[in-house]
Formats: structure tokens, sequence, C-alpha cells
């Protein structure tokens, strides 16, 4: 996948998670977006498209809302180097796998964002933020699933070492030859 | 050297999250001042924002309407015979002039009008909000360019909202009162003699002590702004839910309910203090 297409998905993600996404919250949450595209980008995708713009846009977010910057794009590229280790130890095509991944990436974000922000002396109350993560972990794997099966079938995501990547043309007159 | 040119990956991921550290620490020491390119990133973002946010308003106040037809119909009728009902009682309670007159000297001491002769009010659209699910920030479409100064008070019609963390020419950041760690000092309305002071919980919600433990608060009880500190006197912050007695610091701490809802925010009044002639 090219980088531009997948900074306009991570774009369009962070325009609808700060706008739209928050009319229509349950439960006054709504899923973070950008999360899941990082955690898709970087468990699916070779490159570095999960890592690249996992930072750049934690950043975004942290100028835009936070009052401390730095948090955010701290737990995102955590989380893309994460989900980068598993994909060798999951398989990719399994939808299993994706949930398991975005279950796991949730928990460590939400543990990171609530460790750093106690460091800082916010005091955050953990069984606050355990319920809140608990509702986030069931959006998140749907919004993940939801995600990867539009990006998955839009955009080729198999990392096959002998698929071909020239002219389809001059691939079948090699197999034929 | 050798050593980072060996080990590229692991150096160049070390030295992203040294940065970031660093940045963290920066920006913790300058807490709502960001840098040039800190505002630009803002001032871009805001612009673009704006029209998807007033498109999710249209969206949400359409598909209410759709999916509430029956129950706003139902609504309607109920509103117009409420109507009917207190305008007969408007007739029937004319306030006679003694009545009045205390009425106005309440208002006074609430700082109503305080708030009228003092401050501008500039009104704002909500046009992003924090998209963690942790924080209660967001971002509003006026900025230095209405008048709009860091720690300028925010209200809307429920009541307190929190103040400006940071401004630029068409935006303003917005911290709730609720995610905030400084006091907020307040008194109780129904007996203006009590007072207290309260900050967030770290629940999405306010906790908060009475000065004088004797204090006589109740559950139920509204808590206004008592005037102390950078909030003006007289708006409403939320009802006190729960009065329990602290043993160990023989204080009457208290659980508050925040009259505004916070994850909901489409239009907020900034109070602006008017410039002295």
């Amino acid at each position: 996948m090219k980088y531009r297409y997948s900074f306009l998905l991570f774009f369009i993600a962070f325009l609808l998670q700060t706008t739209v996404f928050n009319h229509f919250g349950i439960f006054g949450m709504s899923p973070n977006l950008i999360l899941c595209l990082v955690v898709i980008f970087s468990f699916l995708y070779e490159g570095y498209h999960g890592i690249i713009y996992g930072l750049l846009f934690g950043l975004v977010m942290d100028i835009c809302f936070a009052q401390i910057i730095g948090i955010a794009s701290i737990g995102l590229f955590s989380i893309a180097l994460i989900c980068s280790e598993l994909k060798r130890y999951l398989y990719k095509e399994s939808v299993v796998s994706v949930a398991i991944v975005s279950l796991v990436s949730t928990t460590v974000y939400g543990l990171m964002y609530w460790g750093i922000y106690r460091m800082l002396g916010n005091e955050f109350d953990f069984l606050y933020v355990a319920e809140k993560e608990a509702i986030l972990l069931g959006y998140h794997a749907v919004a993940t699933l939801i995600i990867y099966h539009f990006v998955s079938k839009n955009f080729k995501h198999r990392s096959d070492r002998y698929m071909y990547r020239g002219n389809l043309q001059e691939a079948r007159s090699l197999y034929r030859s | 050297m050798n050593w980072l040119r060996e080990h590229r990956v692991l150096s160049t991921i070390l030295s992203i999250f040294f940065i970031l550290i660093v940045i963290m620490a920066i920006s913790y020491s300058h807490v709502g001042s960001s840098t040039v390119l800190g505002r630009s990133v803002q001032k871009v973002t805001a612009l673009v924002q704006e029209p998807f946010s007033d498109a999710g308003n249209g969206i949400r106040s359409g598909l209410k309407g759709i999916f509430q037809f029956r129950s706003i119909l139902k609504e309607n009728e109920e509103l117009k015979k409420q109507i009917s009902d207190l305008n007969r009682q408007i007739i029937q309670n004319k306030l006679t002039e003694a009545e009045l007159a205390e009425l106005r000297n309440l208002s006074n001491i609430l700082g109503y009008d305080q708030v009228a002769s003092t401050y501008d009010l500039v009104t704002a659209d909500v046009i992003a909000m924090d998209g963690s699910n942790w924080f209660n920030l967001f971002t509003i479409n006026a900025g230095t360019d209405d008048g709009i100064y860091r720690d300028a008070v925010v209200i809307n019609g429920d009541g307190l909202i929190g103040r400006v963390l940071e401004t630029g020419p068409n935006w303003s950041k917005i911290i709730s009162v609720i995610d905030e760690s400084n006091s907020v000092s307040f008194k109780v309305f129904r007996d203006m003699q009590l007072l207290g002071i309260l900050s967030g919980d770290g629940k999405g919600a306010l906790d908060g002590y009475m000065i004088d433990p004797e204090a006589a608060v109740i559950e139920g009880d509204v808590l206004i702004t008592s005037g102390i500190g950078m909030y003006p006197a007289g708006i409403p912050i939320g009802k006190v839910k729960e009065v329990i007695w602290n043993n160990d610091t023989l204080l009457k701490t208290i659980t508050i309910d925040p009259s505004a809802y916070f994850k909901n925010l489409q239009k907020v009044t900034v109070l602006v203090k008017k410039q002295q002639d």
C-alpha cells in the first residue's frame, strides 16, 4: 500500500474521531480510530505505515487536545512496535488474530496512558479507567474488524515473498514459458 | 558509533522515544503554551474540523428526528399542555413588589448583574472533542480575534464548563472543570454562608470539601461558584450527590454531580472581561 493512501485513511479517521464520532458515542464513549488503524497497518502491512502515522497523528492529537504533548504519540508508537512484533507469531489472515491484537493493543495503550498520566501527577482512578477500558475493548474489537474488512478488500496486504510484483501479462508469459 | 551502526533499528527506536520524552517533559513544564508549529497545526485542523463538526451535528439532528419522530410528537403535545398550564400559573402567581425586590437582591448576591456588566459574552461552537475518551477537552471556533484569552471562563446553559487552556486566532482549547486539577471555590445556593472547595475526582465527576466541617450541606443542594479565584460568582456547578464525614482529615467531603453534560457539548459561552475605558 502506498504511503499517501494510508495517510489519507489516517487523516479521515482523525477528522471523524474528533468531530462526527463524538456525537454518536455509546455510554459517552467512541472508538479511537487512530489506534485501530495503527493496529491494522502495523499488523497486516509490511513497511512503516503504522509506526510513522501513529507517531505523527499521535502528536497531532496531543497538540490539538492534550494538556501534555507526547503521551498519545508515545502510546501509539509503542503499539505500532508491539503489533509489528506480534505479526511474527500470529497468522495474519485470521480474523481471530486481528481481534486478539486489537484487544492486547487497547489494554496496553490504556495502561500506558494511565501510567504516564499517573506519573505526571494526574489522579485518575484505576477502577474508573478499567471500566472505560472494558467498554473500549469491545468497541475497538468491532471497529478494528470492520476496518480490517474494508482495508483488506481494497488494499492487498499479503506479504507473500513469492508474489510477482511486475506486470500481469509479463507474469503470465513467464509462467507459460 | 559502531554499536549504533550495527543496531540501526534499535537506536532509531530509542532515539524517537528519547525525543518524545523530551517533548513531554518540556510540555509538562509549560502546560497550555504551544510552539509556533503547534499553533499552526491547531489553526489548520480547526479550519478542517469545523465543516465536519457541522455535518456531524446535522446528521445527528436528522437521525434523531427520524428515529424519535413519535416520541417528539408526544413530547410536543405534552409541552403544549405544560405551556398553557404555566401561562395560567404565571397569571395566578404575580410577584408582589416586595418579593420582586427580594429576588433582585438575590440576583445581585449571585453576581448575575456583575457578570453582565463586567463581562462580554462570546458564544462559540464546539468543533472538535478529544477522542481519547479520557478527558473532556475540546476545541471551539473562537479565539483571540474574538477577544478570548487564556484562563477565560467557559459556561453553557446548564452551568460551569471550564476555562480556556490555550487560544489562537480562530480556535481555543477548553479544559473542562472535571479534568481540572486546580480547585474551584463554591457556595451552597440554599445557604450562601456555606463555602467549600472542589476539583475533578479522577472519575469523571467532581468532589470537594466544606470549609466549615459543621456546615449543614445535604444531598441535592445546588452549588454555585463563590467568586473567589478566577470564576465569577453565581455560575451553577452541580448538585451534591453524597456527603461523607472524613475521619482522617476531619472534613465534610462531598461528591458532586456536574450540572453540565460534557460528552455532548455543541455550543458554549466564553466570559470575556470588558476593557476598562
